[in-house]
Formats: C-alpha cells, structure tokens, sequence
C-alpha cells in the first residue's frame, strides 16, 4: 500500500505519506526496528495503538436484542399485512356487490357478447371458460394468500 | 451474482429461513460497532444505533443487489445513521485544519525516537490513546476502519461515500497530526 496519497496533497507530503504507509506494513510485519527512519519507528507506535481493539467492543448481548426487535418487528408487519387483507377483501366485496347491483346488465351484455364472437369464430361456448377462470383465480388467492396473513395475524 | 455468498445470505434472509439473519447480524455487528462507536463514542447510543442499522437491514435487504458487497452494504447503513444521530446533535464530524498546520507540523523535525521503550511506556500509550479519542469524529472512524478492521480504502470509500482520495488525504492528516502531537509530548 505504497499508493499516492491524493493527488490533490501536496508532493511535498509525499514522503510523509510513504513513512505512514510503510509504518503500518512494517507494525504488521512484527519485524525490528532497527533500519526504520525515526518518523516510520513513531508512525509504528500510532499504527499499533490503533490496531489495539477499542476500550469498548461489542456487548456479548446484542446479537439477541437485535434478532428480538426484527421478530417483535416481524409480527407487528405481519398484524398490519392482515388487516389490510380483512379491509381489502372487504372493500373488494363491497365494491362487487354494488358494480353487480349497477352494471348487471351490462356484465351481462358483455357475457353474451364473448359468447357470441366465440361461437361465431369457434363455434365453442366461451362464457363457462372464463367463469372458470374467474373462479379458479379467487380460489387460487383464498387458499394461499389468505391463510399465510391469517396465520401472521394469528401470531 | 446469484451464487455469490453475500447473496445467498441475504436470500436465506428473505426467505425467513431459522438463524440466517441472527448470522447476518453476528458476522456484521463488530464493524457496525466500530463505525457507530467511533462516530458518537457513547456505548449506550452506540448500542441503540447498532440496534436501528440493523433493523434497516432487514427491512430494506430485498433491495440488496449484490452490486457491493454485503459489508459495505450494511457499513453504510450504519455509517448513515450515526451520520444522522450526530447531525441531530449538530456536532461536526470534521474540524478545519489547513495545510499550513501540516507544514508546521512537518517541520518538526525528531531529534530521535526508540520504539521498544516508547511501547513500554504506558503513559505515552495513554497519552496516544486520549489523542485519538480528540479526533473528530470522522478522522477516528476512518484510522480505526483502516487499521483496526483493516478495510483497504475503496471499501471504506463504499461505507463513507467519501471519493478515495478525500479518505487518504484525512488519513494522511489525522496521523500526521498524531505524529506531531507524539513530538510535542515528549519534546
């Protein structure tokens, strides 16, 4: 690590850069200081005091406080992600029961229209499919979304 | 990147799997200690700051890339936060020293210097040690990063978001200024 300090230093630094890098390679080393020029011999002494490990270092507690607040963090998410889903379902029912109530006839209007495109191109009725389907992906969210929130709020 | 460790990690995380992340947190909470203690010096803060950069992790690892590596990744969060904890506290993580403190104290010149007795010396040990607790803030975390964790200067550039140069011109100043008060104490 004999690089230049930066480019925006001074050249006149320069060696005093070079006897802090060496000093710190030299300490690493554990080699003697005997050849050492007096300003590496004192860099030495500042590169060991600050390989020393700090006054205080990591309690031995708090891997365990930090795992205990992401798990009391984790069930708090997993209340708030319920709920929502309680509302959003709701909501979502709500919401079907009035467009149904107001759009009846157009639903309807579009049913027979599928229908009517699909047997005049395929001769196959098309509207038991996309029931299915419609039926298929609520199922889909009933039976894996639902329980894996449900089980968070239960936590 | 998929394979890379860091990555695997941070998936076993994600994906909730049992002690990955008490892992995650026991291979990255000394150098988070050494960056927050070095900022705010109060063990107290500094525990409950771990705690907050670590909380960070979890909740933001999902946009962990892999671009850096983990360490870095989560030195900066930690880094960020102390940042903010000082910034709240309005207490400046650089002073302004000029070029010309650091021609004068090149200019003092040693007149001579023995290593093994000064190491044996524990007043001047403490005395070094009182020096570089004055530092401020930033120049601490720095020497300590680079000598104590031993992180080569792009990865703390990572973890400060310092350009590299800027991170060895404070290096360079903070021992200089460690070399010159070495000389002056035992002058």
């Amino acid at each position: 690590m004999t690089h230049r300090a930066d480019p925006d230093l001074s050249e006149r630094f320069e060696p005093e850069w070079q006897a802090q890098e060496e000093a710190r390679v030299r300490e690493r080393s554990v080699g003697t200081s005997e050849q050492d020029s007096i300003e590496v011999k004192q860099y030495r002494l500042i590169a060991r005091e600050l390989g020393k490990p700090l006054d205080i270092e990591v309690p031995q507690s708090l891997t365990r406080l930090i795992c205990a607040a992401a798990e009391t963090e984790t069930r708090r998410q997993g209340r708030l992600l319920g709920l929502f889903d309680v509302y959003a379902l709701a909501g979502l029912v709500f919401l079907s029961g009035v467009g149904l109530a107001w759009y009846s006839k157009p639903v309807t209007d579009a049913l027979i229209e599928v229908e009517r495109l699909s047997m005049a191109l395929t001769s196959q009725p098309a509207v038991p499919w996309v029931l299915a389907l419609m039926a298929c992906l609520a199922l889909v969210l009933v039976t894996t979304a639902m329980p894996r929130r449900w089980s968070a709020l239960q936590q | 990147m998929t394979n890379h460790p860091d990555r695997v990690i941070a998936d076993a995380v994600l994906a909730g799997e049992r002690g990955a992340f008490e892992g995650l947190v026991a291979s990255h909470q000394r150098l988070c200690w050494h960056i927050i203690y070095r900022m705010v010096r109060s063990p107290e803060d500094t525990r409950d700051l771990c705690q907050e950069t670590f909380l960070r992790v979890f909740r933001s690892l999902h946009q962990f890339r892999g671009e850096q590596g983990l360490k870095s990744w989560i030195g900066r969060i930690a880094y960020t936060v102390a940042l903010r904890h000082l910034e709240s506290r309005r207490v400046p993580i650089v002073d302004s020293s000029s070029e010309a403190d650091e021609e004068s104290a090149l200019a003092a010149y040693p007149s001579d210097f023995d290593l093994e007795k000064a190491c044996a010396d524990e007043e001047l040990a403490r005395y070094l040690h009182e020096e570089i607790e004055r530092l401020p803030p930033l120049l601490r975390t720095l020497l300590t990063l680079y000598h104590l964790d031993d992180l080569p200067v792009p990865v703390i550039a990572e973890i400060t978001g310092l350009p590299a140069g800027t991170i060895k011109s404070y290096l360079f100043r903070a021992r200089l200024r460690l070399r010159h008060r070495l000389e002056r104490h035992q002058r």
